[in-house]
């Protein structure tokens, strides 16, 4: 991309970027914190998660503040706009994302009298939701449209993932009344788990609207492909 | 008093009077999703679902006048947290659909079922319809005591939505046979809940965009200490 | 903020009966572009050109209060006004070169202050003035053209140049982007940027916009009041005053 005549712009641009990817380092961690205090039953790992939690709300508030200035003082239009347009977006959702991955720790710490015999597929879970979100990332940092429309895809896997694990604890639950408490725990930590991949995949759209300017929210996958695949350039 | 430039007292107007709207019917989504599943009204959640095409439109849109309203105005202090906090509202009203969506979907897979009254659910409906409400009038009005007060009744909402996952919780350990339907209800709990803190969210940017004081992620004290000074 | 390079106190000044600055204080901080901004007639440009005594050539013109560069008031009787302008330059509205070469609208004030001998070091000298300008690759094959064959921007940089030339602490700038297309505007803008490590810069505007964009610090006018001043980010994201609210959003001005 051509550099901007006022130099300072393209620093705060890049600034900007920098900041959300470090937010977003923060909610990669907290995410394989939470799901591993779980699966280790680690109530250190847990607290520590909460804690940091603060952080990324903290980075949200921040960020907020420097597209509002950057709005006022340097008037964006076009993908300057775009882009800041979709960070405004973006950041939201990585907060959230942080909210529930320390809701995972909370379950963590709820679950400690009475922890779960069985973690079903939650490991399997938690990396691929991990992926998911280090690629919407890594789609953001790249302005990699082709790796976002990868999330998109591959968000129905994770929905699946989830009502599979729901199910089964739905099972253990009706086999053994004891379990219902660590089951409910553990269905809602999965459902925690199904949203994070969710904010991914918008993450995801907002990288597609950026970089190419199409809003594909609400658009399904097939018509979003197609749009990026160049047919609407006639 | 109105800007020079009436066009932007126009667009900006427009923008008001479309989220209006996107809060009007998100908050019918809301009432009629949750009346569905108590009533096994297919036809009424089935109208759920079709409207939430129209909030997603809504959302959209805004967000484009939002950008528009950028471009072309290149609106500072006030009009820029207006035009900030509308971009910030549309993204919670929208899932707040969603969220509508996903009972009134629930509502189609119950299979005649007609999950019992007794529980909390009902008073967390009217908790978060009372909520809602409030929140587009919050929203209206730019008032910041009744945003603030929306805050505070989203707390009054979680507790309950603890209260009602112990019941449940208890009674599905007593009696196992109703595990499958008290687990459903307890999924209504949450989507109930999680409504209710969208609408938190808008409200804190309601408090944001009228004051200009920065409230997310601040406890209840904070809150309080930080809108002493507001009383209007 | 910064410490500051002048410092106006209690500033008052009549033109004739009528009152255009009402007991201004304010603090300029040292290498920083500090912007005035406010409705016409709201005294900007007044108060601009009270800091090198730009209105002594006025005769209704009467001044109360002091204005002090690095702690000295340049209204105190033994300041030498010629001497004062060469620690302050101006650059104006509309671009005004000399109608002479490029290379003799630089080098003529330094040659009459003695501050570089002609030959060489009078060439170091118009180079570098004219490089800190961002002009020197446009115009070093043609340094004996006439400069007002310039297009407009490149004149008000050539005007830029002329004013570093003479080694100023503050440059002042009185609407310097109103006669230019936006890629002009924008190439000062982006050298204001630049020159703002070496120098102090006051810049009178009427464009809120550019004001947001240039200027670290901004002072707000309103009938020859200072309504507000502080940091430009504050200012314009979240000002204190209702005044400086409506100007900001075009409300009124």
């Amino acid at each position: 991309m051509p550099l901007h005549t006022m130099k300072r712009f393209d620093e705060e641009l890049d600034e900007l970027k920098t900041h959300i990817l470090a937010m977003g380092g923060l909610v990669e961690r907290a995410i394989e914190n939470a799901v591993k205090s779980m699966l280790e039953q680690n109530e250190e790992l847990a607290l520590k998660t909460l804690e940091r939690d603060k952080a990324i709300n903290a980075l949200e508030v921040q960020c907020d503040e420097m597209t509002r200035e950057m709005l006022v003082r340097r008037q964006p239009a076009a993908g300057d706009l775009r882009f800041i347009m979709g960070i405004i977006k973006l950041v939201t959702d990585l907060e959230r994302m942080g909210d529930l991955a320390a809701g995972i720790a909370q379950g963590m710490l709820r679950a400690e009298e009475n922890p779960p015999r069985n973690f079903s597929n939650l490991d399997i879970m938690g990396e691929k939701v991990v992926r998911q979100v280090n690629r919407a990332l890594d789609a953001f940092s790249r302005g990699d449209t082709e790796l976002a429309m990868l999330v998109i895809e591959k968000d129905a896997g994770i929905d699946i993932l989830y009502k599979r694990m729901y199910r089964e604890m739905l099972t253990y639950m009706m086999e053994d009344p004891r379990v219902i408490g660590s089951s409910i725990i553990l269905s809602n930590v999965a459902k925690n788990l199904e949203r994070i991949a969710d904010h991914a995949t918008n993450i995801a759209e907002m990288v597609i609207y950026m970089e190419r300017g199409h809003d594909i929210r609400h658009v399904d996958h097939e018509a979003a492909a197609r749009l990026l695949s160049g047919e609407d350039n006639h | 008093m109105p800007h020079t430039l009436s066009r932007f007292d126009d667009e900006l107007n427009e923008l008001h009077q479309l989220i209006n709207t996107m809060f009007k019917i998100t908050r019918k989504n809301i009432k009629q999703s949750l009346t569905s599943i108590f009533t096994a009204d297919s036809a009424m959640a089935e109208q759920v679902i079709a409207r939430d095409e129209v909030v997603n439109a809504l959302e959209l849109k805004i967000d484009e006048l939002a950008r528009t309203l950028i471009i072309q105005f290149q609106p500072a202090a006030s009009d820029l947290r207006v035009v900030f906090s509308a971009t910030k509202i549309v993204t919670d009203l929208e899932r707040m659909s969603d969220l509508a969506t996903q009972l009134a979907r629930n509502a189609l897979n119950m299979d005649g079922f007609i999950p019992r009254k007794s529980t909390s659910i009902p008073v967390m409906r009217e908790l978060l319809l009372e909520q809602v409400k409030n929140t587009r009038k919050a929203y209206i009005k730019n008032n910041v005591q009744l945003a603030k007060k929306v805050i505070e009744q989203d707390m009054l909402l979680d507790d309950s939505y603890e209260n009602c996952q112990r019941v449940l919780l208890t009674r599905m350990a007593e009696d196992p046979s109703i595990i499958s339907q008290s687990i459903a209800l307890t999924n209504i709990a949450k989507v109930i809940e999680r409504i209710g803190d969208h609408a938190s969210n808008i409200a804190e940017m309601i408090i944001y965009s009228s004051s200009s004081h920065e409230v997310r992620h601040l406890s209840i004290e904070e809150l309080n200490d930080v809108l002493e000074d507001e009383e209007d | 903020m910064n410490t500051s390079k002048i410092n106006i106190q209690d500033l008052k000044l009549w033109y004739g009966t009528e009152q255009a600055l009402h007991g201004i204080n304010l603090a300029i901080a040292d290498k920083k572009i500090t912007a005035f901004i406010g409705p016409s007639g709201c005294g900007k440009s007044t108060l601009l050109r009270c800091m090198n005594r730009m209105n002594d050539h006025i005769s209704s013109c009467r001044i109360e209060g002091e204005v002090t560069l690095d702690d000295k008031n340049i209204y105190a009787p033994d300041v030498d006004v010629v001497q004062l302008r060469t620690h302050v330059g101006m650059v104006f509205q509309k671009p005004n070169p000399f109608p002479k070469s490029i290379y003799e609208n630089i080098a003529y004030a330094p040659s009459i202050h003695g501050i570089a001998k002609k030959g060489v070091e009078m060439d170091e000298l118009v180079e570098t003035a004219l490089k800190k300008a961002s002009l020197w690759t446009e115009v070093k094959d043609k340094l004996h053209q006439s400069g007002t064959a310039l297009s407009g921007g490149q004149q008000q940089r050539l005007c830029i140049a002329r004013t570093i030339a003479i080694k100023p602490d503050v440059i002042l700038m009185d609407e310097p982007c109103s006669a230019l297309d936006p890629i002009a505007s924008a190439k000062i803008e982006e050298l204001m940027d630049e020159l703002k490590s070496e120098f102090t810069i006051i810049i009178v505007t009427h464009s809120m916009q550019q004001a947001a964009r240039v200027s670290d610090n901004t002072a707000f006018f309103y009938m020859g009041n200072l309504i507000e001043f502080g940091e430009t980010s504050s200012l314009f994201s979240q000002p204190q005053q209702q005044q400086t609210e409506d100007y900001i959003t075009g409300r009124f001005g």
